[in-house]
């Protein structure tokens, strides 16, 4: 068996190597089933997943209406889901409302749907600050928000998994779905874009 | 490795597609977790839980603390030995 050792200063590294390795002597867990599912998660799972919802929310009342009421019941109408999302509640942003989602306790986050979280959304400054200061925060991201603009925080738990349904932008005309989706970014749907 | 940008893991999003892991350990330990729960072995959402509190006692340091909460798991349902991935870690570092 062969070791990548990739962090040779840092304990906690090796220890996670050595608990995969014993793992996999033991039988509990088959290298090429880790191997597979880190190719899913990095290939398969990705934002475009939930930029497709957002692009059709754009262009059909009707679905629009089934997101905000039922955003599971759309999303797997879409044939959409996968880890992470088995009950999820879209949020929709206006003119007056903007929405942003966070997870103060750990992760929680639509993987089915975004993919695996950036390093920014686990970090203590993030889960921590949002709720507390969401304006400051999204301002330092970029996001900076007209003071008449209400900001509303999600917090994710172990069973919900929020998607923010942003404004169709003013600059768009097409009703392509591709097009659409392609306009439709990952920090959109989280809420730290605008 | 591809190197992170200067504001480090932490730093805001300025653009979609940045490296969700550091490290290739990292991604190998989430796998392994998600395979072990693909295999029936663990729940995720008892993982979860050993998550929340290994993050809550090293607020920054979060694949530290998906290792740590997972091992924790393994040991107490009696998947695999504290010592023996102690004793394992550290033939690993003397061959480095």
């Amino acid at each position: 068996m062969t070791h990548d050792h990739d962090h040779h200063d840092d304990p906690r590294a090796l220890r996670a190597e050595a608990l995969e390795s014993i793992l996999i002597e033991r039988g509990l867990v088959d290298p090429a089933r880790i191997d597979a599912v880190l190719d899913h998660f990095e290939n398969d799972l990705g934002p475009l997943n939930g930029a497709q919802l957002i692009a059709r929310a754009w262009t059909d009342d009707a679905f629009r209406e089934h997101l905000l009421r039922d955003g599971t019941g759309a999303m797997e109408s879409m044939g959409l889901g996968g880890p992470q999302v088995d009950h999820l509640v879209v949020v929709e942003n206006t003119d007056a409302v903007h929405n942003v989602v966070v997870c103060t306790l750990c992760s929680c986050y639509p993987w089915g749907l975004l993919g695996l979280p950036p390093a920014w959304y686990k970090s203590f400054a993030y889960r921590s600050r949002v709720v507390r200061e969401p304006r400051a925060v999204l301002d330092e991201m970029g996001c900076t928000l007209p003071d008449d603009v209400e900001i509303r925080v999600w917090d994710s738990s172990a069973e919900v998994r929020y998607l923010v349904l942003p404004q169709r932008p003013a600059d768009v005309d097409t009703t392509d779905p591709g097009e659409l989706a392609s306009r439709v970014t990952r920090d959109l749907m989280i809420g730290v874009a605008r | 490795m591809i190197d992170l940008d200067a504001d480090g893991p932490a730093a805001p999003p300025r653009s979609n597609g940045e490296l969700v892991f550091e490290h290739p350990w990292q991604s190998r330990i989430f796998a392994t977790t998600m395979a072990l729960c693909d295999g029936g072995l663990i729940l995720y959402e008892d993982f979860r839980e050993r998550l929340i509190a290994e993050i809550a006692h090293h607020p920054d340091e979060y694949w530290h603390s998906w290792s740590e909460g997972l091992e924790d798991l393994l040991v107490e349902r009696g998947l695999c030995d504290a010592d023996d991935v102690t004793e394992r870690a550290r033939r690993f570092a003397e061959h480095d």
